[in-house]
C-alpha cells in the first residue's frame, strides 16, 4: 500500500507491506521493519529498535473531506498527532482542484449538535476566521468559523435545528 | 431515624458510580435510574435495580423530578442521592422528595434557597461579618446603581446573575461605555439560563486564587470544616485541576477561612456536605464568593488528604447521625491533585468530542485513584457534560503527588476520542504549576502557548506517528478485504443494532437483581 502521510507541515511518502508477523515499511526511500504488537486501538510500534506505545484511530474527516484522504489521531508518549493519509494517486488531483480555487466550499458540522445561532447571512462577504454559526453540543457552545474568505451563497440550517456530524451547514463561494 | 436501607441515585456517569460504591461500602442497596443513552452504563450494571426514566436529553430524563420520585417509591427506596448537577441544587426537588416521605441526601431546601440567590447570600454574609467581594448587595434595576458603584470602586467590574453560576450571565465590563450593552446581554443570558434575569455587580478581582472550604454539618448543630481545595486552574470559569491543600494557605489562614465557612453554614441553616467558595487575594485576604449546596466534583482530593469518605458522611448526616469527627482531629495529611479528564479537544479550543471509546487503559498503582464510569465501547454522548474521568494522585508531599500524577497521565490511554490528557500533562509538568505561581487567569492567558506545544513534534515523533497511522490503516483495509472475501456478514452486534433500529428500542422495563 502506497500512501502519503501528512503530519503538521511534514509529509512522508510511505509504502507498507506485510512481512510475516511484521511490516516492511519504506519511508522516504529508506527501508525499515516495523513491528506492531497488540490488537484494538492501543498498539506498540517498534521502528529502528525504538518501541513506542501508540493509540491510533481513524477520525471522521472534518471540513474538506477530500476523497481518498483519511484522518487519523495518533497518541504516543502523551503527545497527540494528527496524521492525514492521502492516496498518492489522488493527491495530484487535489492539487488541481486547488488551482480551480473559487469553487464552492461546504462548511460542515464537525460534531452532532444543535444550531443555536446563525451569525452570517446569504450574500454576505466573510473573512477567514469570521464566525458563521454557533452549534451547541455537550453543554458547550462552539463557534463555527469561515475556513476561507468568500461570499455566503447558501445557509442550509436554521436556528434551533439539530444537525448530524458531517452535515453541510453553509456554502461559501 | 432508622438507618437507610435503599438509596435511589438520581444521576449518571462517574458520580452515580461513586454513590453506588458508597452504598455498597455501607451495606445499603443502590438503585439507579437511567436515560436511554445510559442503559448499558457501569453504574446501572452495578446497581441492585435500575429504572428507565426517559430519553437521552436531560430535560426528558435526569431533570424530571416527578418521574424520579415515582421511581424511588416504586423501587422501595427510602432516600434519594442527587449527585451533582441536574437536580442537586433544586430546592423544589428537595422539598418534593421530603413530601413524598423520602430522605433527600443534601441540604434542607430552605438552606439551599438562602445560599442559592447570590444577592441574598451576599447580604446575609455581609450582615454576619463574612467579608464579601466589594459590590452591590441589591439587584440592579438599571445601569445607574452599577455605574455609581463602578465610579467609586473603579473598573473593571463584573456583572453576575443573581440566580446563577457556571459563568452564565456573567460579563466583564472595563469601561462605562460598555456597561449598557453588557447589562443587556447578561440579563438575556441569565433569563434564558435560570428563568430569572436579576443581575448584580462586583469589582473584578483578577490576580486572585480560587480557594474553597469543604464543610460538614449535621442535624444536631455540629459543623466542621475539612480544609481547603485550590481550584485556580480554570478555563473560562470551568475548573480543570484542583489540589488539596493549597500552597497559598498557611495553617493560620486555614483556621480563619475554616471558621468563616462554618459561620456561613450556621447563618444559612446549612446541613450535610457543602462547599464555601472564596477568592483569595495576594495579601491572603479571603472574600466570600458563593456556597455550592452539594457534593463537589473535586471532593476526592479532600478525601485523600483527610482519609474521610464524604459520600458516606452525607448519607450518615441525612440519616440523622451526629458527626463522628471533631475539628481538632482534622489536619491535611500529604498532598492530593485532581485532573478532570474531559471529552474535549485541547488543540481545537476544547471542542466537544462525543464518540465511541475504542480502547481504554486506566492508570493505577500507589497513590492513584480514578473515578470514572467509562468502559471500552461506551459512547460519550453529546447530551451530557464532557467530564469522563477524574484522575487523582496522592503523595506524602506535593512533589510526590506531582510525579505520581505525571506517571498516571502517561499510563492513561483513551482511543477513539480526544481528551484533555495531553493538556493536563503540559500544565502539571510546567514551571508555573511546579512553583505554585498561578492565579485564576493563568490558564486563559497561557492557552495559545500551551496549544502550540501540544502539537509540537520532532522529526522522529512525526515519522513514528506516520508509520503508526499507515500500518493501522493498512490493517483495517486488509481486515475489511478479508471480511468481504469470506462473504462475511456484519457481526452479530451490528445486526442486533440494526434490528433494534427497525423495531424501536428494547422494552423499557428496567430490571432488578434477583
Amino acid at each position: 500500500m502506497k500512501v502519503l502521510a501528512r503530519v503538521g507541515d511534514r509529509e512522508f511518502a510511505l509504502e507498507v507491506s506485510r512481512d510475516g508477523a511484521a511490516y516492511q515499511v519504506s519511508i522516504e526511500g529508506r527501508e525499515a521493519k516495523a513491528h506492531v504488537e497488540g490488537h484494538g486501538a492501543i498498539r506498540t510500534v517498534t521502528l529502528d529498535q525504538l518501541t513506542v506505545e501508540t493509540a491510533a484511530w481513524p477520525v471522521a474527516a472534518a471540513g474538506d473531506g477530500t476523497r481518498g484522504e483519511t484522518a487519523w489521531d495518533v497518541v504516543a508518549g502523551g503527545r497527540l498527532q494528527e496524521v492525514r493519509l492521502v492516496d498518492p494517486l489522488r493527491a495530484g488531483r487535489r492539487g488541481e482542484d486547488a488551482d480551480h480555487a473559487g469553487g464552492p466550499t461546504e462548511v460542515r458540522a464537525v460534531m452532532p449538535g444543535k444550531v443555536v445561532a446563525v451569525l452570517a447571512a446569504v450574500g454576505q462577504e466573510v473573512e477567514t476566521g469570521q464566525g458563521l454559526l454557533v452549534v451547541e453540543a455537550m453543554k458547550m457552545e462552539n463557534e463555527i468559523t469561515a475556513p476561507r474568505a468568500g461570499r455566503v451563497t447558501a445557509i442550509q440550517v436554521k436556528q434551533g435545528e439539530p444537525v448530524d456530524s458531517g452535515a453541510v451547514l453553509l456554502t461559501l463561494e | 431515624m432508622p438507618p437507610l436501607r435503599r438509596i435511589l441515585i438520581a444521576n449518571r456517569g462517574e458520580i452515580a458510580l461513586r454513590v453506588v460504591r458508597a452504598c455498597r461500602d455501607l451495606g445499603i442497596s443502590p438503585v439507579m435510574v437511567y436515560s436511554e443513552a445510559d442503559r448499558d452504563s457501569l453504574p446501572v450494571r452495578l446497581a441492585d435495580q435500575a429504572l428507565p426514566i426517559g430519553e437521552a436529553p436531560a430535560a426528558k430524563s435526569y431533570l424530571r423530578s416527578d418521574v424520579i420520585i415515582e421511581a424511588a417509591i416504586r423501587a422501595g427506596a427510602d432516600a434519594i442521592h442527587p449527585g451533582y448537577g441536574f437536580l442537586a441544587e433544586n430546592a423544589a426537588f428537595a422539598r418534593a422528595t421530603a413530601e413524598a416521605g423520602l430522605v433527600f441526601i443534601g441540604p434542607p431546601p430552605e438552606a439551599m434557597q438562602a445560599v442559592g440567590d447570590k444577592v441574598e447570600a451576599r447580604r446575609l454574609m455581609s450582615k454576619h461579618g463574612v467579608p464579601i467581594i466589594p459590590g452591590l448587595t441589591d439587584r440592579a434595576a438599571d445601569t445607574t446603581s452599577i455605574a455609581a458603584f463602578a465610579r467609586q470602586a473603579g473598573y473593571p467590574i463584573v456583572l453576575k446573575a443573581a440566580a446563577g453560576g457556571g459563568g452564565k450571565g456573567m460579563r466583564v465590563v472595563r469601561a462605562e461605555a460598555d456597561l449598557a450593552g453588557a447589562l443587556r446581554m447578561a440579563r438575556s443570558e441569565a433569563g434564558a439560563s435560570f428563568g430569572d434575569d436579576g443581575i448584580y455587580a462586583e469589582k473584578l478581582l483578577e490576580d486572585v486564587r480560587h480557594v474553597e472550604i469543604q464543610i460538614l454539618a449535621d442535624a444536631h448543630g455540629h459543623a466542621v470544616h475539612l480544609g481547603e481545595r485550590e481550584c485556580s486552574l480554570q478555563r473560562r470559569h470551568q475548573k480543570l485541576v484542583e489540589e488539596a491543600p493549597s500552597l497559598a494557605v498557611t495553617p493560620e489562614l486555614r483556621r480563619r477561612m475554616g471558621d468563616l465557612a462554618v459561620q456561613v453554614a450556621r447563618v444559612s441553616g446549612y446541613r450535610n456536605a457543602g462547599t464555601v467558595e472564596f477568592l483569595l487575594d495576594r495579601e491572603g485576604r479571603p472574600y466570600f464568593m458563593e456556597v455550592n449546596a452539594r457534593l463537589q466534583v473535586e471532593h476526592p482530593v479532600t478525601e485523600m488528604v483527610t482519609g474521610l469518605d464524604l459520600v458516606r458522611a452525607q448519607i450518615a448526616i441525612a440519616a440523622g447521625e451526629p458527626l463522628a469527627i471533631r475539628q481538632e482531629d482534622l489536619a491535611p495529611r500529604g498532598w492530593a491533585i485532581e485532573c478532570r479528564i474531559l471529552a474535549e479537544d485541547p488543540v481545537h479550543g476544547f471542542r466537544p468530542q462525543p464518540g465511541r471509546i475504542r480502547a481504554l487503559r486506566l492508570p493505577a498503582g500507589p497513590g492513584i485513584r480514578v473515578d470514572t464510569a467509562l468502559q471500552e465501547g461506551d459512547v460519550v454522548s453529546l447530551h451530557y457534560d464532557a467530564l469522563i474521568a477524574k484522575l487523582c494522585a496522592w503523595g506524602a508531599d506535593r512533589d510526590e503527588a506531582v510525579r505520581r500524577m505525571l506517571r498516571a497521565l502517561g499510563e492513561f490511554q483513551v482511543a477513539g476520542i480526544r481528551t484533555t490528557i495531553p493538556f493536563d500533562r503540559e500544565v502539571i509538568a510546567g514551571e508555573a504549576f511546579r512553583s505554585g505561581r498561578f492565579d485564576i487567569a493563568w490558564v486563559d492567558s497561557r492557552m495559545d502557548a500551551i496549544r502550540a506545544r501540544l502539537l509540537e513534534s520532532d522529526d522522529r515523533e512525526a515519522e513514528r506517528a506516520a508509520v503508526a497511522a499507515a500500518v493501522a490503516s493498512f490493517e483495517e483495509r486488509s481486515r475489511s478485504a478479508a471480511d468481504a472475501s469470506r462473504g462475511a456478514t456484519p457481526d452479530a452486534w451490528a445486526l442486533a443494532g440494526r434490528r433494534a433500529q427497525m423495531q424501536g428500542p428494547a422494552p423499557r422495563r428496567g430490571w432488578a437483581r434477583p
